[in-house]
């Protein structure tokens, strides 16, 4: 049986609460399992949250409201008008911003005996460690499948619980993922990770991501609050956590799943983040092993900025644009052909690739997404057939074009 | 026999939440026989899918499969 039940209290309590904490956590106070004691282990906690989007933001604003005493937050992106559908910690006013000033703004104004530690960088397995070293526990609410297995990874070798949420559409799935659950009786049974669940991605473009396939902004919420109070769970001791068992909520339906899920007694623990053959700019071991990273071997592409550059110049680069209808509607790459990328994985594919081998003509095709996720698939699939496809790093978004 | 639940995009595919088919069986044997009887749909999803036989993760297609087990089909996604 792998322990559910029986895991102590994550942090210990820190010292006594001053007079305006108490008034302020009075509702919190009353409740059996968390109380005085529980509330000094919250002002005591060290919370990493990776990701300040659709999960990261409710997740965010329950923990400073609940009184976590340290929340980190590791994002590198900046906000978008696109995200405010549903990454509710931001506001119109904070377009344009790192997401990570913008959501430290936010708990501060929520609860100012919160301290927040901003890390406006992109997780990389060169920093995850040193990121996440100090934090009692991480919040996985992130949005690619490498930084998820470099969380896991980097959780797994520093000893700290990771819950753990993911997005489709009206679905979502949480648990709370540890490799050695500390428990309350010195049991120790083996805990379950992320890589029990799944040891490897699925292919790249097999599972769409928020910008192909839509998300619900409400069920963010119902996610990253399950996501914030397994963290209070743990940190307090109340309760049951999701330790062992995976929780699928499908908003459509109305409904709430469990599934129990065991360590896989074959699984070598992790002892090391992936590593790669070099450190050159876009070797990323873990988007290697995603399948969306480049190998090393492709030159460097162009940035969109200076494809538009090139194009002011009077030069005509063969850009493909493939991010979807609406997305390039709202924001075209002037003199882009347009192909979302879900043609080229479709019963179309061929017809699809050829009419691009046309256009190119034997000369460079640059593939342009919002992110540079997709464009990577896309310039992968053009590359097998024979065309010299580069993948517009960073995307529409990355570089800033505007 | 044994009892099938699908989730998220499995589910989808499946058309329905779960199922019971004759057991036992191993996960292949498992794999082939819902896909024929839910078509392309189901086939092009479940490939991705971890398939968890009483909770633990089938690492082969030799998997055993007891009559009596619950396995879930889940698939996986990265989405925040």
């Amino acid at each position: 049986m792998t322990g559910t039940a029986g895991l102590g209290p994550l942090v210990d309590p820190g010292p006594d609460l001053g007079r305006a904490e108490l008034a302020r956590y009075a509702r919190q106070l009353a409740l059996p399992g968390i109380g005085a004691d529980g509330q000094r282990r919250l002002r005591a906690a060290r919370v990493l949250l990776v990701g300040a989007g659709g999960l990261g933001s409710p997740a965010l604003l329950y923990l400073a409201a609940a009184g976590v005493g340290t929340l980190g937050v590791v994002d590198d992106d900046v906000v978008e008008t696109s995200n405010l559908q549903r990454q509710v910690i931001h506001g119109e006013s904070d377009v344009g911003r790192p997401k990570t000033a913008s959501a430290a703004a936010a708990v501060r104004e929520i609860n100012p005996h919160v301290d927040v530690v901003e890390h406006g960088v992109r997780l990389t397995p060169g920093n995850a460690l040193d990121v996440l070293a100090g934090y009692d526990l991480v919040l996985d609410g992130s949005d690619a499948f490498a930084t998820r297995y470099l969380v896991s990874d980097a959780a797994e070798i520093l000893g700290l619980p990771c819950v753990w949420g993911a997005l489709h559409r009206f679905t979502g799935q949480v648990s709370t993922f540890w490799a050695a659950p500390r428990a309350r009786d010195g049991d120790e049974p083996r805990g379950v990770t992320y890589r029990d669940l799944f040891p490897v991605p699925p292919p790249p473009g097999a599972s769409p991501d928020c910008a192909t396939a839509g998300v619900l902004g409400a069920v963010c919420g119902t996610i990253g609050t399950t996501m914030a109070t397994e963290a209070i769970k743990l940190i307090t001791g109340a309760g049951r956590t999701l330790l062992g068992r995976l929780a699928v909520h499908d908003a459509l339906q109305g409904t709430w799943r469990t599934l129990t899920v065991h360590p896989d007694p074959d699984r070598e623990p992790v002892t090391e983040l992936l590593s790669g053959p070099g450190d050159a700019a876009g070797t990323d071991p873990y988007a290697v092993f995603c399948g969306i990273g480049g190998t090393g071997q492709h030159p460097a592409g162009l940035s969109a900025a200076e494809l538009a550059a090139e194009r002011d110049r009077g030069a005509a680069p063969l850009v493909l644009d493939v991010r979807e209808a609406w997305e390039v509607a709202a924001d075209p790459f002037p003199g882009a052909r347009t192909v979302p990328s879900g043609a080229f994985t479709g019963p179309e594919a061929g017809r699809v690739v050829s009419d691009v081998a046309g256009w190119a003509g034997g000369g460079v095709v640059h593939v342009l997404c919002a992110s540079g996720v997709r464009s990577a698939r896309v310039a992968e699939e053009l590359g097998r057939a024979g065309i010299e496809a580069r993948s517009v790093a960073g995307g529409t978004t990355g570089t800033g074009r505007r | 026999m044994i009892q099938v639940r699908y989730f998220a995009a499995a589910r989808e595919a499946s058309g329905t939440p779960a199922e019971e088919v004759s057991g036992p069986t191993t996960t292949g044997a498992l794999r082939a026989a819902l896909s024929a009887r839910h078509g392309p749909d189901l086939g092009d999803v479940l490939p991705k899918c971890a398939l968890l036989v009483a909770g633990a993760r089938a690492a082969t297609d030799e998997t055993p499969v007891p009559d009596g087990a619950t396995v879930d089909v889940l698939p996986p996604f990265a989405g925040g």
